[in-house]
């Protein structure tokens, strides 16, 4: 008996080893050696339209043809992309993969997760160099190294207020809205008047944000990124952008909160701000808002088209706080190299077709004229007629400013509002590349986060008994959190980047 | 005693109508304008009765029939493999006469302590069994939890091993005795053990999510999952850059619960049809007494 199990475990073992070698041996002859022309993989966001073989095809034929490659798009799921996304930088398993601020690119960089192409940018695709200002490059730059293709099209989502039914302001005469005090004037004449009306409302993403909106305390106040603008932690502008200061520690902030206790105790703000799920688009689409605070100006013109399409009779305005719009930092978006991809160069050189190759742009951008889109004659895009399953919905993260078509079907006013003001005031950003290392204040900063939650959001939504004793045990909370640690680190950082900055000079 | 019964109807038509009524205001919901919903809330009946969320969906149709077929087979599939290997590990562990049993069950009650990890779990599967984008992903990975061979195992032990002697008395094989003469008896078990693997394999998204690219492969739920998104990328890009598609009046509210009807499907069948077996067990039991 026992030695039937000895020979069974040594047949079995040698038939595992055996299946493992070979198929590694198989693996090896489908990725190189044959004349199989190479498939590029690249991880992205959104969906796969219903009739990507179209798509497939037009771009296996430009591939092959400018550079002997196919390319295939693998969309990540949306709802769990930081795991599966890191996953894939782990295991390498892709050629290409998008990136950005908000994708942890510097963390990923510093870990080597991508490919450094500081060098090679420069001499494997000279185009793509030149069709990219410097400013982008250098402000993606990460410790003196490029590892991106930044996005030149930017958001301008600093830029925050309240948004509002114009419509219900001019039925009730209500004066223009110009400050807070206006805010307030205008839902204490709307909601008596309107049954079915909640007060403030806030998208559960974006609830936590007052602090967030430095300009509107009115405070000279610059976002050092990293998301720690939520906590009140900034750099005032006047100096030279190293220091950092504690917003909660403006005596402007008081008032805020202090304003906020008093619209809140006044019926003014929905009740369920703080745990409220529903979407601040659905509510007041559905008539159960006259304003939402803590939006940016991107809702203004994505609220003005839905309205537009459901309710014509309504109008919306937004009164934005404060007049500081920043173009987003370079390398807020941007698409990276994987640092085990047996391709670099053909990577590369992909790259520089899209962005420079109006063909590959449009493609890879807005699919497939004809199928997933149409051009009007002034060269804008138009999927009024696109079946809603063959829109295209992959999200690439190749947008250029030169390249980037308009869209025909906008909102009425998006050329005032966008080109007359959101991009004519906005001014590059002073701390434009600037990456924030939370690796050594990882453990200080989920403490601040949970402070956050508990602490500083009621007291920014006014559910407080006593704003100015609260907003005591809120410093002291944070400062147990290790505010100061917080603090510290960024400045040191801050300091480095100015010095690596006057050094290029 | 009459009022006792009456008292014991009403204590359960309570409880049965906490479970019903949340199941009636999903189809009611379903079957409402989306801006009543938004404005109202739920109800037990319809307002403004509305079949938009089901058109809504109906747009995809060809992609949810597929994966409803995915969906079914896998779960077929796959339970039925993970009730045979199963009950087939387990009754080689309950067995007294398999001398390495405590060594063989230590190992695979070691890996609920300690496990690999997501990356070296995902490698495995992804470059040693190359089983990315196939059927197969769906089904392997779950086909065999420690917790459900000791489940079986346990079970299997109040056999007595009388009855696996006499059987071989009477000249029955190995795996007539297992087929034969030990599964009828551990129906109750296995009935458990298939409920819980059938609704697992019909609830996941997460093997779907990780091991799938290829969207015509995608089971139901995650299908369901993805319209969902859609939606809401739909949302975010024409907040970025001013694209409007015209999918801004399309219902999302109702949209989900339309789907949460869908998704429920044949499972309500699955308790109802293991019930009986449940029955079967208690009975056994009290018999014994």
């Amino acid at each position: 008996m026992k030695n039937l199990f000895k020979r069974t475990f040594v047949v079995l073992l040698i038939a595992v080893v055996t299946f493992s070698i070979t198929s590694c041996g198989a693996n090896e002859e489908e990725n190189g050696g044959s004349d199989k022309v190479p498939e590029l993989t690249m991880a992205v966001l959104g969906n796969v339209p219903s009739n990507s073989e179209l798509f497939y095809e037009k771009l296996d034929e430009m591939t092959k043809r400018d550079l002997g490659i196919t390319v295939r798009l693998v969309t990540l799921p949306s709802a769990d992309v930081m795991n599966q996304y890191n996953l894939a930088l782990t295991t390498g398993e892709y050629d290409m993969y998008l990136s950005g601020n908000w994708m942890n690119h510097a963390a990923n960089a510093r870990a080597n997760a991508f490919l450094e192409i500081t060098d090679m940018v420069k001499t494997v695709t000279p185009a793509l160099y030149a069709a990219i200002p410097k400013d982008d490059w250098d402000g993606s730059m990460i410790d003196g190294k490029l590892y991106c293709i930044p996005q030149t099209t930017r958001d301008y989502s600093t830029i925050s207020g309240f948004i509002y039914r114009d419509d219900l302001r001019t039925k009730y005469n209500v004066a223009e809205i110009k400050s807070l005090d206006d805010v307030a004037d205008f839902l204490r004449a709307v909601l008596p008047n309107e049954p079915g009306m909640s007060g403030l409302i806030a998208s559960p993403a974006r609830k936590y944000t007052y602090a967030k909106n430095h300009d509107y305390v009115g405070i000279d106040a610059q976002d050092v990124g990293g998301g720690l603008a939520v906590y009140g932690l900034v750099t005032t502008q006047s100096n030279d952008l190293t220091s950092v200061v504690s917003l909660l520690d403006d005596p402007v902030y008081l008032e805020v909160i202090t304003k906020m206790k008093q619209w809140y105790d006044e019926g003014l703000v929905n009740k369920d701000i703080l745990s409220g799920q529903l979407n601040a688009t659905d509510m007041m689409r559905a008539g159960t808002a006259a304003g939402s605070i803590g939006t940016d100006a991107r809702d203004l013109w994505y609220w003005g088209q839905t309205f537009e399409e459901t309710h014509p009779d309504w109008n919306i305005e937004m009164y934005m706080f404060g007049a500081v719009n920043y173009k987003s930092r370079s390398g807020q978006t941007s698409v990276v190299i994987g640092a085990k991809s047996k391709y670099p160069e053909l990577c590369l050189k992909f790259f520089e077709k899209v962005r420079t190759n109006r063909d590959y742009y449009d493609l890879m951008f807005y699919g497939v004229k004809g199928a997933n889109y149409n051009l009007t004659e002034a060269g804008e895009i138009d999927t009024q007629d696109i079946a809603q399953e063959n829109l295209y919905t992959y999200w690439t993260f190749w947008g250029d400013e030169n390249l980037t078509r308009k869209q025909a079907n906008r909102w009425s006013r998006f050329d005032e509002v966008y080109d007359g003001f959101v991009l004519a005031t906005a001014r590059v950003d002073p701390l434009n590349g600037f990456q924030l290392d939370t690796s050594a204040i990882s453990a200080e900063l989920a403490a601040m986060q949970q402070v956050q939650t508990q602490y500083q959001a009621p007291l920014e939504a006014g559910i407080s008994a006593d704003p100015v004793e609260d907003l005591e045990k809120l410093k002291i909370r944070y400062k147990d959190a290790g505010i100061d640690k917080i603090i510290n680190a960024l400045e040191g950082q801050l300091k480095a980047f100015a010095e690596y900055r006057a050094s290029l000079k | 005693m009459k009022v006792f019964i009456a008292i014991g109807y009403f204590v359960l038509l309570f409880f049965a109508a906490i479970c019903v009524i949340p199941f009636i205001m999903m189809l009611s919901g379903s079957l409402s304008n989306e801006q009543e919903v938004l404005k109202y809330g739920y109800s037990i009946l319809p307002r403004q009765f509305s079949l938009d969320a089901y058109k809504a969906l109906l747009v995809y149709s060809n992609q949810l029939i597929r994966s409803y077929t995915i969906t079914i087979e896998v779960t077929v599939i796959g339970t039925g493999l993970t009730l045979f290997l199963t009950s087939l590990t387990g009754y080689v562990l309950s067995r007294s006469d398999f001398i390495y049993r405590d060594k063989v069950s230590f190992f695979i009650y070691f890996t609920t302590l300690f496990s690999g990890g997501i990356v070296p779990w995902y490698m495995v599967i992804t470059q040693y069994l190359h089983l990315k984008n196939s059927f197969w992903v769906l089904i392997v990975p779950t086909l065999l939890a420690p917790f459900n061979i000791f489940l079986v195992k346990n079970f299997l032990k109040a056999i007595p091993d009388s009855l696996v002697e006499s059987a071989r008395i009477d000249g029955a094989k190995e795996f007539y005795i297992y087929w034969k003469i030990i599964l009828p008896l551990a129906k109750p078990c296995l009935a458990t053990i298939a409920l819980f693997t059938a609704l697992g394999h019909w609830n996941n998204w997460y093997l779907s999510s990780v091991f799938i690219t290829q969207p015509e492969k995608y089971t139901l739920q995650y299908v369901l999952y993805n319209i969902m998104q859609n939606a809401q990328y739909f949302e975010q890009q024409a907040r970025q850059s001013g694209i409007t598609t015209g999918t801004q009046s399309l219902p999302k509210e109702t949209v989900k619960l339309a789907m949460a009807l869908i998704t429920t499907g044949p499972v309500v069948l699955f308790y109802p049809f293991a019930q009986k077996y449940f029955v079967e067990g208690l009975t056994i039991g009290s018999v014994k007494g």
